[in-house]
């Protein structure tokens, strides 16, 4: 009992990093209805922008960190003036597809910039490690999962009680019409590129500090795919409960199933999940069921 | 001074098709038919300067093998992601299911190697069908994860399967024979896969004209009015991923072979990603492009070796250590430029200027 509260505990402290990669996919799909594959590749430059600040400058983390943020955002919304603008009003599909080209050009820009071997990364947060006889949870996993909650709320808040959230509501909704109203759809299109990459961001400043940090990280982005699908695409909620849920998955795999022999699972685990329920449900758990017309 | 009437019914008189053993020909225009005996005659004059020992060598035979190996994938795909609208990102697996099937048919059994490929080819259509079945609940992005899950899964069993697979340490394959002639050199290598190819290609395209090849295109184009027109949409889906998957377990089956061994790395995710690319570069929906498609993604990672290694001659040793990254950002920036500026793909531009020719002088055509 004890080693499944253990794994339950890590798995949902863990998946609320993962909720936050599915929001960043999730906001991106909702306003211009591209699904970024390139996510690994956004989370690797976010926390490489970070590392320099941080590390290579040495400013405070309290000054580093929003630089790293608005560096990570900027990259955002030059890859979507670049690559995404060009595409308006073409099929949706092809931005994806481009996004997958996307992922490519940035591991490879990473690679020649940074190299290929591992940076350590260590943040020197405050120790929280909690104990509770036999249970246990590190500093690092609480201190990500509290960041990444912090993070989904200030990300719902701008959403659903500012202005600006309205008007990416609005373009979310229907690009025409909120032109119509007087919104400018291209420049809300471009905020939301640049609040989606730097959520990335922060999601991989807290993977790196777990271990650390190299062009190879970019396999946590993977994750995140299975995190939107099975909350739902078009559903910010859904993105919470999908992460908790691929978070607990992954974990309680680790801890039951990998002892069996069966060493990597944990990996596969969450795409079987999400296997099973694209099938029970196709449109996720959340998911907005779209009736087609001819 | 001719009249412009006169160019308009030469241009249409041009395009007219007059009996039905016209419009059943593959090669319709004469165009066509002569480039199609221009290949035949360059690929035999080449064949017969090597034995001679002038023409290509056995690495130029190596890279056409490769090019040749990849467009049976590739067709595969584009039967799929082309003529079905079904994306799919699980390609390499299909071709890793294959490659296992006829290494373990061939080492295990001992099975005859053409026996064995055309086995590869069904095991995968079989897998092809089982990953098809979602496919009548869930389209667009939701399907193209569920191949890509499929992907993760039969990766996963191909590394960690180890009695069956024998892990990362791959299956090793005798050299091929073929009725008794051996396939060791990649000359007599390119012959069985060329002949292979002209089969395939063959059957691809006949399958794309029949009624098998207009019902997909039906449900790529709307398959809830493919529907109503009476085409059964989950039979023709789950046909299209069968067929799509055996060319692709075919393929896997030659590469494996021609790489003497069946290893997990060749199979994973990146390259269900270059397959992509292949038929995207190429242009969506028309087998033509897709040899293009190959042809261009295939030789761009040569070139670039090629480069890189005179670079390495002339200037510093240490520029190979760039190579896989310039790959990788070559190929990357391969992809978003074509779907920027150039979403037909390579046989788009062919066909402009093809077209530009054929109606010249006139600007455009209007009935």
């Amino acid at each position: 009992m004890v080693d499944f509260i253990q794994a339950l505990g890590s798995g949902i402290l863990v998946g609320l990093v993962y909720a936050l990669l599915g929001l960043s996919i999730v906001i991106i799909y909702r306003a211009s209805e591209a699904f970024n594959f390139a996510i690994g590749e956004f989370l690797v430059i976010g926390s490489f922008l970070f590392y320099i600040f941080f590390f290579d400058l040495g400013l405070p983390l309290l000054i580093a960190l929003p630089l790293g943020l608005v560096a990570a955002g900027l990259v955002g919304a030059l890859v979507e003036r670049l690559t995404i603008k060009p595409l308006l009003g073409r099929s949706p599909l092809s931005m994806t597809i481009i996004t997958l080209g996307l992922g490519f050009f940035l591991r490879a820009c990473v690679q020649l910039i940074f190299g290929s071997h591992s940076y350590s990364f260590f943040l020197e947060l405050p120790d929280i490690t909690q104990e509770y006889g036999d249970l246990l949870f590190l500093s690092d996993p609480i201190w990500a999962g509290m960041l990444s909650l912090c993070t989904f709320g200030l990300i719902i808040f701008l959403l659903f009680r500012t202005r600006w959230g309205l008007a990416i509501r609005a373009t979310s909704e229907n690009q025409a019409k909120a032109m119509a109203f007087g919104i400018d759809a291209r420049f809300i299109l471009l905020i939301v590129w640049a609040i989606s990459a730097a959520c990335i961001a922060i999601a991989g400043i807290m993977i790196s500090n777990f271990g650390a940090l190299s062009s190879m990280s970019a396999i946590v982005g993977l994750r995140a795919i299975p995190v939107v699908l099975i909350g739902g695409m078009d559903s910010i909620g859904g993105a919470l409960i999908g992460g908790i849920i691929v978070g607990v998955c992954e974990s309680l795999a680790g801890a039951y199933i990998e002892p069996l022999g069966l060493i990597g699972f944990k990996d596969v685990a969450p795409y079987l999940l999400l296997l099973i329920v694209l099938l029970i449900r196709p449109y996720g758990l959340f998911g907005e069921v779209r009736i087609e017309r001819v | 001074m001719r009249s412009l009437s006169e160019f308009y019914s030469d241009y249409f008189s041009s395009t007219a098709v007059f009996s039905y053993k016209e419009d059943e020909r593959i090669f319709r225009t004469l165009f066509m038919r002569v480039w199609f005996t221009v290949l035949l005659v360059f690929v035999g004059l080449s064949l017969m300067g090597s034995t001679f020992g002038i023409g290509p060598n056995e690495y130029h035979y190596f890279i056409g093998n490769l090019i040749l190996v990849n467009l049976i994938s590739a067709i595969g795909l584009n039967l799929l992601v082309g003529f079905t609208g079904l994306l799919s990102l699980g390609h390499a697996a299909f071709m890793g299911v294959g490659a296992y099937t006829s290494a373990l048919l061939i080492t295990e059994y001992g099975c005859p190697f053409i026996l064995s490929i055309l086995i590869a080819g069904l095991m995968a259509a079989l897998f092809g069908l089982i990953v098809g079945i979602p496919s009548l609940r869930i389209k667009g992005f939701y399907l193209m994860v569920a191949t890509l899950a499929f992907q993760f899964v039969i990766e996963y069993l191909i590394i960690h399967w180890d009695n069956l697979t024998r892990g990362i340490r791959g299956i090793e394959l005798p050299t091929p024979h073929i009725f008794g002639v051996s396939l060791e050199k990649n000359q007599a290598y390119f012959v069985f896969l060329f002949v292979l190819v002209v089969i395939l290609m063959w059957g691809a395209k006949n399958l794309t004209r029949s009624k098998i090849g207009r019902a997909f295109i039906a449900i790529r184009d709307n398959d809830v009015s493919a529907e109503i027109i009476g085409i059964s949409i989950f039979r023709y889906k789950i046909l299209s991923f069968a067929i799509s998957s055996f060319y692709a377990g075919v393929g896997g089956a030659l590469y494996a072979s021609m790489l003497r061994s069946a290893i997990p790395e060749e199979y994973v995710f990146i390259n269900s990603i270059i397959f992509l690319a292949m038929v995207l570069v190429g242009g969506l929906g028309r087998l033509v492009g897709t040899v293009f498609g190959v042809i261009f993604v295939t030789l761009v990672p040569v070139l670039l070796d090629l480069g890189v290694s005179y670079l390495s001659h002339v200037y510093d040793p240490n520029v190979t250590i760039y190579l896989g990254p310039v790959k990788e950002l070559v190929f990357g920036g391969l992809i978003i430029l074509f779907i920027i500026f150039e979403p037909e793909g390579l046989v788009g531009i062919w066909i402009r200027i093809r077209d530009y020719f054929k109606i010249w002088p006139l600007p455009y055509i209007s009935e």
